[in-house]
């Protein structure tokens, strides 16, 4: 490799002469009217308006003002009050618990209500068996 | 650097703070900094592309093109390279699209050089002295036509190196090439070259 580079390298220090000849070229100039041509073209190119500061600076302000506020307004927002009892209602069920319960046991010391009523509702209803559910017994 | 006002070039001393003081504002689309970036580089550009396109109206049409491309994409522009590198890469990528369409391709020119004696690149001439060669209109001409019949590949290699004075690992840089590829298409170009201007020096032209 290195030798393959020394070898390139020496062919090429021996052609300077063709570089001195190339390196002598004249260039042509561009005349006026390519400069003005250029010049149009560039003028013609849309305008990228540079953002000042405070065009930078306001969008993402009036956005975190806005998302804040809403974050504000769905943590401020006002609740149904929690349902409370206060201690003149609580009597009141109680004490109507009480008349219940003190209605009733009275109508069965008087024979009106059946032991079984008290205990449960259901064991009031007659229960009716068909034929599937005797089969699983 | 060279700076030129308009089309009438003229010398400044090189100075690659403003250089870079101007690269910073034609970042910020500072079109006065820009114009004086054209003017620096105006003619070596024009040159380049005119020798790669032969057709004279798209080759002015491409020059102008290279300097619009840069003043968009200045804001691209990252300065690992050096500005001229730069504006060269944009002139060559817009050379070979414009042959790419023109279906001409990059495919290299089968230049016979490669085959014969060592003899033809090494001419022992006093003709071949760059003090004693004046480079007339008629040898220019010999020049500008072996230049034309290489391939885009080897001419832009050699006009890169040899006109415009890129090191080689600038020219590696511009076209993506290694550097061994670089000097094998620089020794092809100039080996044509002197085999065309031999020709010439012998009366054969």
């Amino acid at each position: 490799m290195k030798r393959e580079n020394f070898e390139i390298d020496e062919r090429l220090a021996g052609q300077s002469a063709i570089r001195e000849i190339v390196s002598k070229l004249p260039d042509d100039e561009p005349s006026m009217a390519w400069r003005s041509q250029l010049n149009e073209r560039l003028r013609a190119l849309p305008v990228k308006a540079r953002k000042r500061w405070w065009e930078l600076i306001w969008k993402p302000t009036v956005g975190l003002g806005l998302a804040t506020a809403f974050a504000f307004a769905l943590l401020m927002k006002p609740t149904q009050p929690a349902p409370t009892v206060s201690p003149e209602s609580g009597s009141i069920v109680a004490d109507a618990i009480l008349d219940a319960h003190s209605g009733t046991v009275a109508r069965h010391e008087l024979g009106a209500v059946s032991g079984e009523a008290l205990e449960s509702d259901t064991a009031a209803v007659p229960v009716e068996w068909d034929d599937v559910d005797l089969n699983t017994l | 650097m060279e700076l030129s006002i308009g089309t009438r070039a003229i010398r400044m001393k090189n100075d690659p703070a403003t250089e870079q003081a101007l690269i910073e504002r034609c970042r910020r689309q500072d079109g006065e900094a820009f114009s004086k970036i054209v003017d620096a580089y105006q003619n070596r550009v024009y040159g380049f592309v005119k020798r790669m396109v032969p057709n004279a109206e798209e080759a002015s049409d491409i020059a102008q093109e290279v300097f619009i491309r840069a003043y968009q994409s200045f804001g691209r522009f990252d300065a690992r390279s050096s500005l001229r590198t730069w504006l060269f890469r944009i002139a060559y990528n817009l050379c070979v699209d414009r042959s790419r369409r023109y279906k001409r391709g990059l495919d290299e020119t089968s230049i016979d050089v490669m085959g014969e004696d060592d003899a033809v690149y090494d001419v022992p001439d006093s003709r071949w002295d760059p003090q004693s060669l004046i480079l007339d209109d008629e040898l220019r001409a010999v020049v500008e036509r072996g230049l034309e019949e290489m391939s885009d590949k080897l001419r832009t290699v050699l006009l890169l190196h040899d006109k415009e004075d890129f090191a080689y690992e600038e020219i590696a840089q511009t076209l993506s090439l290694p550097i061994g590829t670089v000097k094998s298409r620089l020794f092809l170009a100039r080996a044509h070259l002197q085999k065309v201007v031999g020709v010439y020096l012998e009366g054969g032209a």
